[in-house]
């Protein structure tokens, strides 16, 4: 037989219960003994307790009947009659009754205390319990007495989940989304016997979930009724977590595409550099510029393909985005046949620009010169593009809005070209410049950019005006919008006067720029800077206004990105090279040089002396020692340096940072690091 | 239809403005309210109380009135200005044309 104990209690599964908790035993793993039933007095007074002596059985001898509950076991005890005038006060386990004397304790959802002389048990409630001591609630620490009626009061909470359906403003996309709500149901802890007691509970927490159906009740109720993912309903309606769930998804429209120009083979005007997989160079040699014959077809527009419709969740179709035809302008030396082909009328170089869907195309004049531009040709200067089939001799010079191509030699000459430069031969102690006219245009397009987003404002708010009830907008009728674009230039838009008389002026300073600047910036003289002649009539006018700016800008953004120019030498001597683009020295190498590039320098063969510069990159294959010669390669701090093989005294910089190489290297590569320190990458 | 008419006070005048401030007032602001402030002396107060409606012309021509009495030193103020009116002036942020000492919005 193992430990043993004699409890008491005011009813016999009272002292039973104590018992069992004080063993730390179930019913089954003991022995139990009732020395005297309870008796119930009235109000407390004069009651008998209860006393039990319970014995814990071996291990090996449980009870293989099973847990009994309590009150079954009790009611199948023989009470032994001895024990029945054994009193309360005289328990045989006179140690058990110290041990409980003046403590509370709480066991299977009850309090109990046993009084004592010399102090009182207490309890104090805690948080989702309510204790009441002879009908009065506990709010704090309490003492309490045998004799006390003690009753508990669990607090069980439940928090409903949340949900609403929320549907996408382009109604191809149902939401629900979802707060989790939850059950919890309390228990009181069992407490050990202590002079102090906290009551506190046990919290059985269950989810509580959405019903499904009110769900999709609710979404018929809306009138969703395609796309519907019953799946992700069932899911999302049994998460254990808040979130948002996707429940029904429409069909969404696929794209068409809008019209554009299918250029035929070899006109399209290839962008020069092109970075293979590997972050080598694809150098493509050039040496001519695309061109085309009268008569030739330049290319097609090809219609726009209207996309698939879609269909919402509410069942509804969803047209596809709209899409634009493209516009041909034929520009000069083209003509459109049956109104898709675009053919030259002229040979040239075909040019396309585009400006939205709006494009125009040009095929620009060639002025081809077979024999040596000396003092005898005289200097060159043409509105298009000039090939020289010979050389350009010394102190010489060709200039040329389009591209100019040297067949031959440049020998102490300059060639200036608004856009690319081809140089055939040997550059010897001559200036290339390329790409000049961009930088004006630059300048007007952000001009225009402010100019355009300020007259949209100012149509915002006439529009507002408008609205004022205390405004009378049938006199505008009759003055045109001229008077209130005055007072509003006085005030609120004080910066459109501004950037009106700085656009005007610039344009009439560069008399090279094409007729639509020209036409432009008359037309916003005759509108906005005299206002007493100005036409405006209603708003469509300033928005009209504002557009043409906007395509203006546009023009130049996409030129800039489309067609940039470039230099192309074969070998460079004693010269200043200068690209608004690119710079690629396919033959030999650079002696001597200065090349200056807005983009990318790439040099097939070798550097002595002199210094490349590249804002993007520059890439060279050799940097060559020679004595007494100083050569530096330069990038912007966001540029790289690649060099294949540079001998000692080499500069690099990055950004503001150079480093001077003193040994030979190979496979040099130099950036700036996060922190903007130059890091310089090479095997010795 | 606009009105007006004139108190002379001492050291200022009080002009009661009257129908709506727009195009067609033009004509007689310009050839007799303009006439008749010139031949009165000290500041002047124009009175908005029964102006309901105005247009750009108007307005245009309030400017030009305004910045006039100002280099005139007549010290002109608007006055009594209705809530709508009050709405196109902020809107054209006239305050800033004329001066905060003139138009209180």
């Amino acid at each position: 037989m193992g430990q043993s104990i004699t409890s008491k209690g005011k009813t016999t599964k009272e002292a039973l219960e104590i018992a069992l908790s004080l063993l730390g035993k179930q019913l089954t793993e003991v022995e139990v003994e009732i020395i005297e039933n309870g008796e119930k007095g009235f109000l407390g007074i004069k009651s008998k307790p209860a006393i039990v002596k319970v014995e814990v059985k071996d291990s090996n001898s449980k009870n293989e009947d099973g847990i009994q509950s309590i009150e079954d076991f009790i009611s199948t005890m023989v009470i032994d009659d001895d024990h029945l005038d054994n009193s309360l006060k005289k328990s045989p386990d006179s140690l058990n009754e110290d041990d409980l004397s003046g403590k509370a304790w709480v066991v299977d959802g009850r309090i109990f205390c046993k009084d004592a002389e010399d102090k009182y048990p207490l309890i104090k409630p805690s948080k989702g319990v309510r204790v009441y001591k002879n009908k009065q609630l506990i709010t704090s620490t309490e003492i309490i007495c045998e004799a006390d009626v003690i009753e508990v009061e669990l607090v069980n909470e439940d928090v409903a989940p949340i949900w609403e359906i929320k549907i996408s403003d382009d109604k191809l996309q149902v939401f629900l989304a979802v707060k989790t709500g939850e059950s919890i149901s309390r228990t009181l802890k069992n407490k050990e016997p202590e002079p102090l007691v906290l009551i506190e509970t046990l919290e059985a927490r269950k989810p509580l979930y959405i019903e499904p159906n009110d769900v999709i009740h609710k979404l018929k109720e809306l009138g969703i009724v395609h796309g519907i993912d019953y799946a992700a309903i069932y899911s999302s309606c049994a998460s254990l977590e808040d979130g948002t769930f996707l429940i029904a998804k429409g069909t969404s429209p696929e794209k068409g595409k809008d019209g554009y120009i299918q250029l035929y083979n070899n006109i399209e005007v290839k962008k020069q550099l092109k970075e293979r997989e590997d972050g080598s160079i694809d150098f493509r040699d050039f040496r001519e510029f695309p061109s085309v014959n009268f008569g030739q077809i330049i290319g097609e527009v090809v219609p726009p393909k209207i996309g698939k419709a879609g269909m919402n969740v509410m069942g509804e179709m969803v047209e596809p985005l709209k899409v634009y035809p493209l516009k041909i302008k034929a520009g000069t030396g083209v003509l459109l046949v049956d109104g898709f082909k675009i053919v030259s009328t002229e040979s040239g170089y075909p040019e396309v620009k585009m400006s939205g869907q709006l494009a125009t195309v040009t095929v620009i004049p060639i002025l081809i010169i077979y024999q040596d531009v000396t003092i005898e040709t005289g200097n060159v200067n043409y509105l298009g593009a000039v090939e020289v089939r010979a050389s350009v001799q010394d102190g010489m010079k060709v200039q040329a809005k389009s591209n100019i191509l040297i067949e031959g030699n440049i020998y102490r000459a300059k060639v200036l070209s608004s856009k690319s430069i081809i140089a055939n031969k040997n550059v010897i102690a001559s200036q290339l410049t390329a790409g000049n006219g961009s930088l004006i245009k630059l300048e007007l397009s952000n001009i225009l950019l402010r100019l355009s987003d300020a007259l949209n404002n100012m149509n915002a708010a006439i529009t507002q005006l408008t609205q004022v009830s205390a405004f009378k907008v049938n006199s505008l009728k009759v003055t045109g919008l001229a008077p209130l674009v005055k007072i509003l230039c006085d005030s609120k838009f004080k910066d459109i006067p501004l950037l009106v008389n700085e656009f005007i002026k610039k344009v009439r300073e560069h008399e090279e720029l094409e007729s639509e600047w020209v036409e432009f910036a008359d037309k916003l003289y005759r509108e906005f800077a005299n206002l007493h002649i100005s036409t405006l009539k209603t708003e469509e006018d300033i928005a009209n206004i504002a557009n043409q700016a906007k395509e203006l800008y546009l023009s130049v953004e996409s030129e800039n990105k489309e067609d940039v120019p470039f230099i192309n030498a074969d070998f460079v001597q004693n010269s200043e090279i200068y690209s608004n683009g690119d710079i690629f020295i396919s033959g030999q190498g650079v002696y001597s040089s200065n090349l200056f590039s807005r983009k990318n320098v790439v040099i097939k063969g070798f550097v002595r002396g002199g210094e490349i510069y590249g804002e993007e990159s520059v890439t060279i294959n050799e940097v060559g020692y020679r004595t007494g010669s100083y050569v530096k390669i330069a990038v912007s701090k966001t540029g790289f340096i690649k060099i294949k093989n540079a001998s000692e005294n080499t500069t690099i910089q990055v950004g503001g940072q150079s480093q001077i190489l003193f040994n030979k290297a190979k496979n040099i590569y130099a950036r700036l690091d996060e922190q903007g320190i130059l890091v310089v990458s090479k095997e010795e | 239809m606009f009105n007006f008419t004139l108190q002379n006070e001492a050291g200022r005048v009080i002009v009661d403005l009257e129908g709506d401030l727009d195009i067609e007032a033009t004509e007689i602001i310009e050839e007799e309210l303009i006439v008749e402030i010139q031949k009165s002396s000290g500041h002047v107060e124009l009175n908005f109380q029964q102006i309901d409606f105005v247009d750009s012309s108007g307005i245009g021509l309030l400017i030009s009135i305004i910045t006039s009495l100002k280099e005139n030193d007549r010290n002109p103020t608007i006055t009594n200005i209705s809530e709508d009116v009050k709405m196109v002036f902020s809107l054209l942020q006239l305050d800033e044309i004329l001066g905060k000492d003139v138009v209180l919005l």
